[in-house]
């Protein structure tokens, strides 16, 4: 696999008063800068940010749920498993 | 979807690492273990292809629940990212011209963004965090469907330049060439987004 540029740098911008704690912490989760070397690192932050919604893991645990049990092909069943290694 | 065409063009099953085969036949908590593994990055792809959370969403579904059918198939010839992500394409692909059908759609303009002036070299610095994602989905929606498949396959450090070209049917220097352009089209929409 050919290497890919990978390279963030994070910026923080520091608060210039002296305000509550609470009120420094949200300043610095809303204007803190994010530098991105590339447009790949920028994608594999926002990547991060995204979660997949928990309604999705039941959704597809429902429907196999539903699904048919599914039988190897009667080929297969006279091979070994494969194993993971 | 051609299932078939979906297991029969990836690379040699030595280069696949060995943690990344699939059993013949998956137990529930196996095929749990595989969602669990790959589920955000085919969500990801999706949401940005569609951009939509709910159309991800459904996709997502849809791609697990053709994988769980179809594992039988699989011919252990590719990783199991990669066609995962190769069902995600194929879906996204036929959602969005089921939604084209629909709607009158303004095209892109991908050759006056590559051609925009704009220093491409210097890194891309965003001060909103909380609006990130919205800027990357304006940037992204005003690029043209390859390049934004491009980019957001080059993104996913676990794929190989190899297997982005298998993916988008095209050779590696063909996607190395797009996506030196697609980084720049990308650059130059983001700063007109932000």
């Amino acid at each position: 696999m050919e290497p890919k540029p990978s390279r963030m740098h994070l910026q923080g911008q520091s608060a210039e008063s002296s305000r509550q704690e609470t009120e420094l912490q949200h300043q610095q989760s809303h204007s803190s800068a994010i530098e991105f070397g590339t447009v790949e690192e920028m994608l594999r932050y926002d990547a991060a940010q995204v979660s997949p919604p928990a309604t999705l893991a039941a959704r597809l645990r429902d429907a196999l749920a539903n699904e048919p049990r599914r039988r190897p092909a009667w080929w297969r069943r006279w091979l070994p498993r494969r194993r993971k290694e | 979807m051609d299932v078939e065409n979906l297991m029969t063009k990836d690379e040699p099953a030595s280069a696949r690492p060995l943690a990344e085969a699939v059993p013949v036949r998956l137990e529930p908590a196996e095929f749990a273990d595989l969602y669990s593994a790959h589920c955000s990055f085919v969500y990801y792809l999706a949401l940005r292809l569609l951009g939509d959370a709910a159309q991800a969403e459904d996709a997502a579904h849809e791609v697990f629940l053709k994988a769980y059918r179809h594992l039988d198939q699989f011919r252990f010839k590719a990783k199991v990212r990669t066609w995962l992500y190769r069902i995600t394409i194929n879906h996204c692909r036929s959602w969005l011209r089921k939604w084209e059908h629909q709607h009158v759609l303004t095209a892109p303009e991908p050759i006056a963004l590559e051609t925009a002036a704009s220093p491409a070299d210097s890194p891309l610095r965003v001060l909103e965090i909380k609006e990130l994602g919205q800027c990357i989905q304006k940037t992204l929606d005003a690029l043209s469907p390859e390049y934004r498949l491009l980019l957001l396959l080059a993104a996913d450090e676990q794929l190989s330049y190899a297997e982005i070209a298998e993916l988008t049917g095209q050779s590696v220097d063909a996607v190395r060439g797009k996506l030196h352009r697609a980084r720049r089209a990308f650059i130059a929409q983001f700063r007109r987004t932000t």
